[in-house]
């Protein structure tokens, strides 16, 4: 698809949210998902076996969550939208994010993405005054005289101080990193209305060591230190810094929940822990009974996997909780990893 | 003669007496027939977690009843119970399938159900929580075969040392802790899993769960569940191999499946509602190290050698701490501006006026 398709699509989507709201009666609640075709790697047999396994479980798990609002099961004051494929893009997630936010018909945002993260290295610094030249210090054209004047005098000199990068969190858009999700950018369109959002990517659920002590304390920080802005993505969707870490066992009821992998979230379609089911149908059972039943988030959870371990276990005793080692091929090594909510496990989502 | 007969008469009596009493035995109580589930969940809720409920407020918070395509027909009733008093919140979500008591999941809101009102307390040391549990659950069901378990459980001694195959179960106790900053919490599971060559069945069982010593969880599906083959066409090392030739029919060119081990899983897993068949997971670790692909993943079912999926798998991103590995992961400044979201902006803007310019002709043009 062209760009000049996707920026007609996009747009004519953004009209019809445009045109949408003045109709509603307040209330409503949204819920939202996204999912890039973009895939970062371009070797094979990747991209091949993307296409063919991986992608349609993304796109069908999109398709699912939404039918769940648009058949009414969610209730009927939800309103939702599928924006998988090419409307995946950080604009256009920025774009809705502020739409929803500002207006005061909407009260609750569900935000559902499944894709590749990106590390986003980001060079911090400062412009520190070193002190004055002789110089230029203004430059115009006097029609007078016909030609351009330099007015001189003292010009202060700054000096850009490198302190050094910064890791932020980010995933991809459709078109890769250059429509890319950014936390320091998406923190300026979230607020108080971002109250679910389920981020299927690797790495988006991540805690944070800060000052490299080995203690990993935070989910997200404002970074003084270099100064790039807001770190971590649960911070940037939910705008909080106190939610519990554990939210599943440990619920904060706060009424905002933040469910994201720590390192490695596996392929959709990984059977691994389900044998005759995958992440995909995982999902698409937590939202059956998180959005159709009205189960809160930690029951919702309990329930799909007990559903897709043939009763064994529920998420409190399930590897996605607790922690399973996945083998990361960039870096050679397995990395612990593991799915984490962040903050009220006892939420329920409003009918 | 007479006398043999006599005694004939009274042991066919006897034996039909044994009868009677046997098959008696293994009706459930006639209360439970006539009780619904929501009645059910509660009696299960003073009966085998013990709590006085009459210290409570009981909302019956969800019901939900459906027939499931993957339940055969069969009604699924999923039951939440919250029980609020002063200072004390827990949720009980039950699952019944065809009026049986399948599972049930507890969750305190807040506080521990240690601090619960109890009417029957159950006790702090595991081992002895577990066979009460197992005998109320026991009584409740009318179960035969929990006995072997409660029976089994006397010879143990050490929660730790506790596993062990009994005939043809699988007693196997996990511990789970989850380490998630200050607040720790540790959950003990002990399982009573049918077994059978080597396989497990997860669904076929009896298992409690215990978190911080306040029960969690306790499901029996070992009644609901049958076993529908015992056939075994396939051995471990034919599933390794019809795996590896999955594989590499799925690429041209030949596979390149690295040093990792090869993980082999062998379960007795459902084919149809509620019967199990015994079943092959086989992943084959794949080495491409420009990829996100992790591996190979094949299933068969051991009875008949039917392929259920053959697919890759992988991961989704790349971790810390090995960023600069691929082009899409150059850094990127703080400022840098993202080309489309300016174009979509300004192209929406456009079709906007657009669109309204448009309405307003075709509007004007009606009038006239």
């Amino acid at each position: 698809m062209d760009k000049t398709t996707i920026i007609k699509k996009c747009s004519i989507l953004a009209l019809l949210v445009l045109f949408f709201l003045p109709s509603v009666v307040h209330g409503y609640h949204v819920g939202v998902t996204w999912g890039p075709t973009y895939h970062p790697t371009q070797y094979d047999p990747d991209p091949y076996w993307f296409a063919t396994y991986e992608e349609p479980e993304h796109r069908d798990a999109c398709q699912y969550i939404t039918n769940l609002i648009w058949s009414g099961q969610a209730g009927s004051n939800w309103v939702g939208n599928n924006f998988y494929g090419s409307c995946t893009t950080a604009s256009y997630v920025y774009q809705c994010s502020d739409l929803v936010q500002g207006n005061p018909n909407y009260d609750f945002l569900a935000t559902f993405h499944v894709g590749d993260m990106y590390p986003n290295m980001v060079s911090g610094g400062y412009w520190q005054f070193v002190g004055y030249e002789w110089g230029v210090v203004e430059y115009y054209y006097d029609p007078n005289l016909g030609e351009w004047v330099e007015v001189w005098g003292w010009v202060p000199i700054w000096e850009w101080i490198y302190t050094g990068p910064t890791r932020h969190y980010a995933y991809y858009g459709s078109q890769g990193a250059s429509n890319g999700i950014e936390d320091s950018s998406l923190y300026s369109h979230t607020g108080g209305k971002h109250r679910f959002t389920f981020i299927y990517t690797c790495s988006n659920g991540n805690l944070i060591d800060i000052d490299g002590d080995g203690a990993y304390n935070f989910y997200g920080f404002v970074d003084t230190q270099n100064g790039t802005g807001i770190v971590g993505m649960p911070f940037a969707w939910t705008r909080r810094t106190d939610l519990s870490w554990n939210g599943y066992a440990d619920p904060d009821n706060s009424g905002y929940a933040y469910i994201g992998f720590e390192n490695i979230s596996k392929w959709m379609c990984d059977s691994s822990e389900f044998y005759t089911q995958n992440y995909a149908d995982f999902v698409e059972h937590f939202y059956d009974y998180a959005l159709d039943d009205h189960m809160s988030v930690s029951d919702a959870l309990d329930r799909a996997m007990l559903d897709m371990t043939n009763n064994a276990q529920n998420f409190g005793q399930s590897v996605v909780y607790n922690g399973y080692d996945a083998y990361d091929p960039a870096s050679q090594r397995t990395w612990r990893s593991r799915m984490r909510v962040f903050g009220d496990g006892n939420m329920v989502f409003p009918s | 003669m007479k006398l043999n007969a006599h005694k004939k008469k009274i042991c066919a009596t006897l034996a039909v007496a044994v009868i009677l009493a046997i098959s008696l035995a293994q009706v459930p109580k006639a209360y439970s027939a006539e009780l619904t589930s929501q009645e059910k969940a509660l009696s299960i809720i003073k009966d085998v977690v013990g709590l006085d409920v009459t210290k409570y407020n009981v909302e019956l918070s969800i019901y939900i009843s459906e027939r499931p395509d993957e339940y055969g027909g069969l009604q699924r009733e999923i039951i939440k119970y919250t029980l609020s008093s002063e200072g004390n919140k827990v949720g009980f979500v039950f699952d019944f399938v065809d009026k049986t008591f399948w599972r049930v999941d507890i969750s305190p809101y807040n506080g521990s159900l240690l601090s619960a009102y109890y009417s029957k307390e159950i006790p702090l040391d595991t081992i002895d929580a577990t066979k009460v549990i197992l005998q109320r659950l026991q009584t409740y069901q009318d179960a035969s075969y929990i006995q072997p378990m409660l029976d089994s459980m006397n010879a143990v001694t050490d929660i730790n040392s506790a596993n062990a195959i009994i005939g043809n179960s699988k007693r196997e106790v996990n511990t789970y802790t989850d380490g998630f900053g200050d607040k720790t919490s540790t959950l003990t599971t002990i399982s009573f899993t049918y077994y059978l060559n080597g396989a497990d069945a997860p669904a076929k069982g009896v298992s409690i769960g215990f978190r911080d010593g306040a029960l969690e969880f306790f499901r029996d599906g070992w009644g609901l569940f049958k076993i529908g083959s015992e056939n075994m066409q396939i051995s471990r090392e034919e599933a390794i191999s019809i795996a590896q030739e999955q594989a590499n029919r799925a690429s041209t060119s030949p596979l390149n499946f690295g040093n990792r081990p090869i993980r082999v899983d062998f379960k007795l897993i459902p084919r149809e509602p509620f019967t199990l068949y015994p079943f092959w997971f086989i992943e084959l670790p794949l080495e491409y190290p420009n990829s996100t692909i992790t591996g190979w993943q094949v299933a068969i079912w051991a009875d008949t050698g039917k392929i259920e999926y053959s697919h890759p798998t992988g991961i989704l991103g790349t971790p810390p701490n090995t960023e600069g590995s691929s082009p899409d992961t150059q850094p990127k400044s703080e400022n840098s501006e993202n080309p489309p979201l300016s174009t979509y902006l300004i192209a929406a803007t456009v079709i906007v006026v657009a669109f309204v310019a448009t309405a307003a002709v075709i509007l004007k043009k009606r009038h006239k």
